[in-house]
């Protein structure tokens, strides 16, 4: 059976501004499998950010494939993918990339909004109230995202990526903020998630990430050079 | 379109948002203003030419019309007067005061066939004006049509001078079906006199805009306009209910001439001039025409400004907040759109407030209340159509950097 995710000669180049090409991404294959608890290690710069990014259809390869379930991202619209990231990736990043101005209650609903829920209006309500009890922020819904702790924030981000109940967790340096002590936790909560049944990708730099991993994969100037099954 | 986002955004920025829509109001009724020089009737110098070729008479102290002056007073004097006599007067002064053939009140419109100057012999030269209707007026035209005397020409062309709400639909539709209906009613009365038919051969859109109208449309005739009181009382020293307007080829002492085939006393007549002196105090319309023209500029520049300053004052809060949206799953074609659309709720119903404010405050509220509808009554309202664009058309372009921005978001160049 193949993995809930492949790529294949994956290539992602950027400009660098002075009109020369930087390869950030050079992979030739690779596959995560469903319910797998991945880590991506790499020093900065090795493109691990790139990766995820690939994988959760935030930006196109300049060549090769990316395929999620079977899906070429390349044969999907802009719509399509936006869709995708909506309902099937939950993402988490480093700088929590909530709504400062608005509550926690309404940073998660946002993601409800835009993946254009078909639950009804109290149902919504309770799967927010629900996910904002399972990573313990369920008593600051009606905080603002700006006034919150860094590790509030991040457990407000991950109820955020997973209140569509989506198939796969991506996390960029999710504990890259935190103390370590409220790194530790948030560590917990996706290894839950995992538990749950959730495919989990983490990126970071952090090799202390290595024995939560079922899959660790090592990056360096954007190619694979370890990926091992623990 | 995301209408939750919409409402979120929107909540949001209440604030700001509250700011926006009075500023669109205010440049609305600005340029409206200035437009049609409504608030301020000294505007009504803007509508006259620079030229002192086009000259002006205002005829002094005439006690000639009384009615339908522009402000639904017409419609209220009938319910306080005998309206046959108020007719009968009108009459007797209008052939007293001009070699009129023929006369013809219908309810205010007055049919004048005449060829005051000797000079110009339009064929066919018929006038008839219709000077501020309501509907409420028309349904008692049939009555006054007996009061008066149809033409006695199996076809009438009709210059049509509504006032400011009536649009050019209103006039070829509604009046012209009116006042036919009406003439025909008369005649299926059998009240004698030959079977006539209105054409009508022009229109003005507005009493007020009187030289750019009559510049056009009366090239070729001697014509008389009726001000209204607002008017007169906006232009002191001018107590007039008549502007003559003549062929711009008249010199003064043509004009002189053309006064006295009016059976007028020419003293009796002030120039256009637009500087005159008022009980001691110095007028001059050009300047404050030009005046209200610069404040409706400064509204529309102010707001242009703020629209600017906003995009780029919050242009990285803007697109952060889009960055979010689309990393969360907004495609890039909502989040842009979502933005957009978000100002253009808020300017929207500042341009709808600022166009019932103005109508409200310088228009008739009892004409609006009685039969107006409502697309006509916005239809009508032209000079805010253009308001509306410029307004639009200048947040869209205030939000060029924006969209630029959006378009050229790579989401991971973001991190």
């Amino acid at each position: 059976m193949g993995g809930i995710i492949r790529l294949r000669n994956a290539v992602k180049e950027f400009n660098d501004g002075k009109n020369k090409r930087i390869r950030a991404l050079d992979i030739d294959a690779l596959e995560i499998y469903k319910g797998e608890f991945t880590v991506i290690l790499g020093r900065s710069g090795s493109g691990k950010s790139t990766l995820l990014n690939v994988i959760g259809a935030q930006c196109d390869l300049t060549s090769g494939d990316v395929y999620f379930d079977d899906k070429d991202y390349r044969s999907l619209k802009d719509s399509e993918k936006a869709l995708l990231r909506a309902r099937k990736f939950g993402y988490v990043f480093q700088n929590y990339s909530l709504i400062p101005q608005y509550t926690v209650y309404r940073n998660i609903e946002l993601a409800l909004i835009i993946a254009k829920s078909k639950l009804s209006g109290k149902d919504q309500k309770n799967r927010i109230n629900e996910c904002a009890n399972l990573v313990g922020i369920d008593g600051l819904l009606r905080k603002k995202a700006g006034n919150l702790s860094g590790g509030e924030k991040q457990r407000c981000a991950i109820a955020r990526a997973i209140v569509n109940d989506p198939e796969v967790i991506l996390a960029d340096e999710p504990t890259g903020a935190l103390d370590v002590k409220t790194g530790e936790e948030v560590l917990k909560f996706f290894q839950e998630l995992n538990k749950a049944g959730k495919t989990i990708i983490i990126v970071t730099h952090n090799t202390a990430f290595a024995e939560y991993a079922d899959r660790l994969i090592e990056l360096s100037d954007g190619k694979i050079i370890k990926n091992e099954k623990s | 379109m995301n209408f939750k986002i919409q409402l979120l955004l929107f909540i949001d920025n209440f604030l700001k948002n509250i700011v926006f829509i009075a500023m669109s109001a205010v440049t609305v009724i600005m340029i409206t203003i200035a437009v049609t020089g409504f608030s301020n009737y000294n505007n009504l110098a803007m509508y006259f030419p620079d030229s002192f070729n086009d000259i002006y008479i205002y005829r002094y102290d005439s006690t000639l019309l009384d009615m339908n002056n522009g402000d639904g007073y017409g419609v209220a004097e009938i319910g306080y007067r005998d309206y046959s006599e108020i007719m009968k007067e009108r009459k007797e002064l209008i052939s007293s005061s001009f070699d009129v053939d023929e006369i013809c009140f219908l309810n205010g419109i007055v049919y004048l066939d005449y060829d005051p100057s000797g000079k110009k012999q339009p064929e066919n030269m018929d006038f008839l004006q219709v000077y501020d209707y309501g509907y409420s007026v028309f349904k008692d035209i049939s009555i006054d049509v007996v009061e008066g005397r149809l033409p006695q020409k199996e076809e009438v062309n009709v210059i049509l001078l509504p006032s400011s709400y009536k649009s050019k639909y209103q006039c070829n539709q509604s009046y012209e079906f009116y006042l036919n209906k009406t003439i025909n009613a008369y005649m299926e009365n059998d009240i004698s006199g030959p079977r006539v038919s209105l054409k009508v051969i022009g229109y003005f859109d507005n009493p007020f805009l009187l030289d750019s109208n009559l510049n056009v449309i009366m090239n070729n005739y001697v014509g008389i306009a009726y001000l209204s009181e607002d008017v007169r009382a906006a232009l002191p020293g001018f107590s007039s209910r008549l502007l003559i307007k003549t062929d711009t080829e008249l010199t003064e002492n043509e004009l002189e001439e053309f006064m006295k085939t009016l059976g007028e006393d020419p003293s009796n007549f002030y120039k256009y001039n637009s500087k005159y002196e008022y009980e001691g105090k110095e007028y001059n319309l050009k300047e404050d025409s030009d005046e209200v023209k610069n404040k409706a500029l400064l509204a529309v520049v102010v707001l242009f400004i703020m629209i600017v300053a906003d995009t780029y004052l919050h242009l990285d809060r803007t697109v952060g907040f889009v960055v979010t949206l689309m990393k969360i799953g907004l495609s890039r074609k909502a989040a842009m759109l979502n933005i957009i659309f978000n100002k253009l709720i808020v300017i929207i119903p500042g341009i709808l407030a600022g166009t019932i404010i103005y109508k409200v405050i310088c228009d008739s509220t009892i004409r609006f209340v009685s039969g107006i509808g409502i697309s006509e009554f916005f239809w009508s309202s032209k000079y805010s159509a253009i308001a509306l664009l410029l307004v639009l058309a200048g947040c869209l372009v205030a939000h060029i950097p924006f969209i630029v921005k959006v378009l050229s978001i790579e989401l991971q160049r973001e991190e």
